[in-house]
């Protein structure tokens, strides 16, 4: 290109050639590393390692968590910030993963993006709803995020998660949220996270970019996430009388004849009582089924693609919390299943909900139909740069645009599972086979086996009397079987705490 | 009543002074070579359709993500579309078929519009099935054909019996409406010369007006009326079962096949009514299609319009009597309900437009204006066509599970098809007006005494 400029120019130019120009920058950073190799060792090493590294001066200090806390956040001039590592990103070495930032954070339902939790109260005083703009600004430094409005903030104090706001990280990091480390001071030596104060000003009507999952957290009594409190769980007939689980889902009448399952029926009991709405679960799914991240625009547009979620209901009068895992209920009498004009929604003779990738037409026509929205459809082909393609599961498909996909209860792992028995010559042992999500949680939430089996763990648990079928009222006999909640208080998901 | 053509004043059928000499040399003139405006505007309508198929195939290459679609409102304009053109096109056959089976003479001289209009609104509502699909590259899937996958449709699905109710409904109303056309395309064959003098001689099957061909005429006819008038009834009836045979709240509901029917007449009538009101003024033939049958055509939507107020009320009376949770929400929540909730103003657009609009037809000076009764036939389309927004996203955007909860805005996408889907209807409508006869020279002539030996036109 040089040789291409008209002569004056040509001659402004250092180098003769690109090669040389490539040098030139690397021995700049070679001198700056302060590096004793030679210039080509030192090409080479950063080659093989991927990066040059430059060592940063520091500066020291310690982390001091109370020192320099105020005694209520009224002495305190403007808004008590509060920053708190976000639960996936951490420290904000998690930024860079699409599936960090995709899966919401189980508090806000946030993704691709930082926010500001402050209380309702808060919120009025400075005319604020859930997704106005908010600038935080502390000496020079201000940023400007969306709200969320949590009861479990103080009133005058703001929380804000670290993490986002990166400049150099990466091509997923960069431009998503803002970074409220560079509020932080550092004073004598220590520095604090929390405790200080700042400036708010509020933007209300300003568009802001919240990309969030869900604008709900009502249950508004329809019995999603139970709980039960514990001085009733000896006696559950109350409980069990309010939440209509003195019936038995599964004789509900249907005009449907029943399905025949000849060796297994497979199902999961998920114990909403072990769940602590980590996501690791949602993670695990998208890692072992080739599941696309829809990327901030999707998830704005209300086209998530994770075939399980966590939701959180908050119940009005009480500080309860419930959480509720959703993903594909597999239920025997489906809702999906009849409405599929080309049948690619059909039913296993396993007991799960098949979705036939090939055949299916696109009509949507079963995600309407789903009482549990649990289906997710493809708008778009959601192809990924490289070299991410390599991290795809060669067990599973990749779906093109207008197909439908959803939970399949890791079917490749089922039918692996069944076939390494088959080799040892065996039956499938209990436990033996377990979906993506029941590996990794780390709470041991999930419990997946045959329902048919007679003393499988998913039976027993199935048949508990903490067990309810998610809308079981409906008819649609999931094979899922949820526990609810027991809480230490009296409150349950429909009564407040009475203390 | 006072109108000021230049023809005779006429009432009642029969139209006294009409001759057959009129009649012939009126709806024939309709058919004279056009001037520059109607090559104008089908020269636009072509463009807005041509837009519309670009549209089509950028969503095709790029995925339904160019509409406003989403979880959990995986249904949008184009169903609402599809079921508003597929409405429309009952009132055709109710007109040309149910009134010609309770013998309504009044019904002769706008039935060919009308039947035409059905006609033409089935090809338009049928493209939407596939334009709604993600993968329309597969529609064939949908027929059951034989195939070595040993696969059949699945008929329990009520999409699959909207593919065999609209295929049924296009064939049967496009024979009948052909086959009504005949003795009329022999008048037009009697007066063009050269090549079209042989086009429309082997459309009519060298009609020749014998009294075999009379009889056999009539009797064809009378078997198509009696074959489309259950149509009329079951074909919106299956329409409306891909919502009542699903389970969410707002959708899974008995009472969807008379609702939509009745629906359905409600806006081919008033579709009719526009229809009729430019034609006659650009054809000139007010003397023909005269202020009484838009007055009847009027009249008939009072009746409809109270059907489906009446139908709304109910829907909200059994919501809030059967103390479901997931109903009360849907409909008489303060904070989720219809009338309150994210799309309050689409249902009040429909709840005005439908119900109220029409009421006003009562009053004679309303009903005798040709302003007003363009205007409030237009209204009342409006509002059918919010009425099956209505239905579709509030029902899909609030079920459940309230996590789950999401809502859905129309896109540019969506919406240049939807105005293609118009333009394609009007399209057909207005090369159809140039070259086939749109009032029914047949059936005009049975209102007249016919002519006297010295009278007998050439």
């Amino acid at each position: 290109l040089g040789q291409a400029l008209p002569v004056p120019f040509r001659d402004e130019i250092p180098w003769p050639g690109e090669a040389d120009y490539i040098a030139a920058r690397l021995e700049a950073h070679r001198v700056t590393t302060v590096s004793t190799q030679s210039l080509p060792l030192f090409v080479h090493e950063a080659k093989r390692t991927g990066a040059i590294k430059h060592t940063v001066p520091l500066r020291s200090a310690t982390l001091s968590a109370g020192a320099s806390l105020p005694a209520s956040a009224e002495t305190v001039e403007g808004l008590l910030a509060w920053l708190f590592p976000h639960p996936y990103l951490r420290d904000g070495s998690g930024a860079d993963r699409p599936w960090l930032q995709e899966i919401p954070e189980t508090s806000t339902a946030i993704t691709w993006g930082s926010w500001a939790e402050i209380n309702q109260a808060t919120a009025n005083e400075l005319g604020l709803q859930i997704g106005d703009a908010i600038t935080l600004s502390r000496g020079d430094v201000e940023i400007t995020v969306p709200v969320i409005i949590l009861k479990q903030v103080k009133p005058g104090v703001v929380a804000v998660p670290i993490g986002q706001g990166h400049e150099s990280l990466g091509r997923w990091a960069s431009g998503v949220g803002e970074n409220p480390l560079r509020m932080v001071e550092i004073h004598g030596g220590t520095l604090s996270l929390q405790g200080f104060a700042v400036q708010a000003t509020a933007r209300p009507g300003e568009g802001t970019d919240l990309a969030r999952t869900t604008f709900e957290q009502d249950q508004r009594g329809r019995h999603l996430a139970r709980s039960i409190p514990l001085s009733q769980v000896e006696n559950p007939d109350h409980w069990l009388e309010t939440h209509q689980q003195h019936y038995d889902h599964r004789n509900l009448d249907s005009m449907y004849e029943r399905h025949r399952y000849p060796q297994h029926d497979w199902g999961m009991a998920i114990d909403l009582d072990a769940c602590v709405g980590c996501g690791a679960c949602v993670v695990a799914c998208h890692a072992e089924n080739n599941v696309p991240f829809a990327g901030a625009d999707g998830i704005r547009a209300g086209r998530e693609m994770a075939w399980i979620n966590i939701q959180r209901y908050v119940e009005e009068g009480s500080d309860e919390v419930n959480l509720l895992v959703s993903l594909c209920q597999h239920c025997h009498v489906a809702p999906c299943e009849p409405v599929c004009p080309v049948h690619a929604a059909y039913h296993t003779v396993e007991g799960l909900n098949g979705q036939v990738y090939n055949r299916c037409v696109g009509t949507r026509y079963c995600a309407n139909n789903c009482t549990y929205k649990v289906r997710r459809f493809n708008y778009w082909d959601h192809t990924v740069p490289a070299p991410l393609e390599l991290a795809y599961n060669p067990d599973v498909t990749v779906r093109e645009r207008g197909v439908m996909e959803k939970c399949t209860l890791c079917i490749q792992r089922i039918r692996e599972g069944k076939e390494e028995a088959d080799r040892r010559g065996e039956d499938v042992g209990d436990g033996a086979i377990q979906p993506a999500c029941a590996q990794t949680c780390p709470a041991k939430a999930f419990t997946f086996g045959d329902l048919l089996r007679e003393r499988s763990a998913v039976r027993r648990l199935s048949e508990s009397a903490r067990g309810y079928a998610l809308l079981g009222d409906l008819g649609t006999r999931p094979s899922i079987t949820y526990l609810a909640k027991v809480t230490r208080g009296d409150s349950s998901d429909t009564e407040g705490s009475h203390h | 009543m006072a109108e000021t053509p230049a023809a005779p004043v006429h009432s009642d059928p029969p139209h006294g002074t009409l001759t057959y000499r009129d009649v012939n040399r009126d709806i024939v003139a309709t058919l004279a070579t056009p001037g520059k405006m109607y090559w104008a505007v089908v020269g636009l309508l072509q463009i807005l359709v041509g837009a519309a198929a670009v549209a089509f195939v950028i969503q095709m290459l790029f995925g339904m993500g160019v509409t406003g679609l989403n979880n959990p409102v995986g249904w949008g304009v184009y169903i609402i579309t599809f079921v508003f053109w597929v409405g429309i096109a009952h009132s055709g056959t109710l007109i040309s078929a149910v009134l010609f089976l309770f013998r309504a003479r009044w019904r002769m001289p706008v039935y060919r519009t009308a039947e035409a209009m059905t006609v033409f609104a089935v090809l338009t509502a049928g493209l939407f099935p596939l334009i709604h699909m993600g993968r329309t590259w597969k529609f064939y899937w949908l027929l059951p054909y034989p195939n070595q996958r040993l696969v059949w449709p699945n008929f329990k699905s009520p999409l699959m019996w909207d593919v065999l109710a609209v295929s049924t409904y296009l064939m049967i109303s496009s024979l009948f409406f052909y086959f009504g056309l005949i003795p009329d395309i022999a008048a037009a064959r009697d007066r063009s010369t050269g090549i079209r003098r042989r086009i429309y001689n082997v459309m009519c099957f060298g009609w020749t007006g014998r009294g075999t061909h009379w009889i056999h005429y009539r009797k064809a006819y009378l078997i198509f009326a009696a074959i489309a008038t259950p149509l009329v009834v079951s074909v919106h009836s299956v329409v409306s079962w891909d919502f009542a045979m699903s389970i969410i709240p707002g959708w899974h509901t008995t009472i969807f096949p008379p609702y939509f029917v009745a629906g359905a007449i409600h806006s081919g009538l008033a579709m009719v009514i526009t229809l009729l009101i430019p034609l006659r003024a650009l054809f000139r033939v007010k003397h023909i299609v005269t202020l009484r049958h838009l007055q009847a055509l009027a009249l008939f939507t009072i009746a409809t319009g109270l059907f489906v107020g009446h139908a709304y009320m109910i829907e909200f009376f059994i919501a809030a009597y059967s103390g479901n949770t997931y109903e009360y929400s849907i409909f008489n929540s303060l904070e989720t309900g219809r009338p309150f909730g994210h799309y309050s103003v689409a249902f009040w657009i429909m709840a005005i437009c439908n119900c109220v609009a029409p009421l006003l037809f009562a009053f004679r000076r309303i009903r005798s204006s040709i302003l007003w009764l363009f205007v409030l036939s237009i209204l009342i389309n409006v509002g059918m066509w919010f009425e099956r927004f209505v239905i579709i996203v509030t029902s899909l955007s609030t079920d459940f599970i309230p996590y789950n909860w999401g809502y859905y805005r129309i896109s540019l996408v969506e919406g240049i098809i939807l105005v293609g889907s118009f333009a394609w209807f009007l399209l057909q409508f207005v090369l159809f007006a140039k070259h086939l006869p749109t009032i029914s020279m047949t059936e005009v002539k049975e209102l007249i005494p016919p002519p006297t030996a010295e009278e007998v036109p050439e």
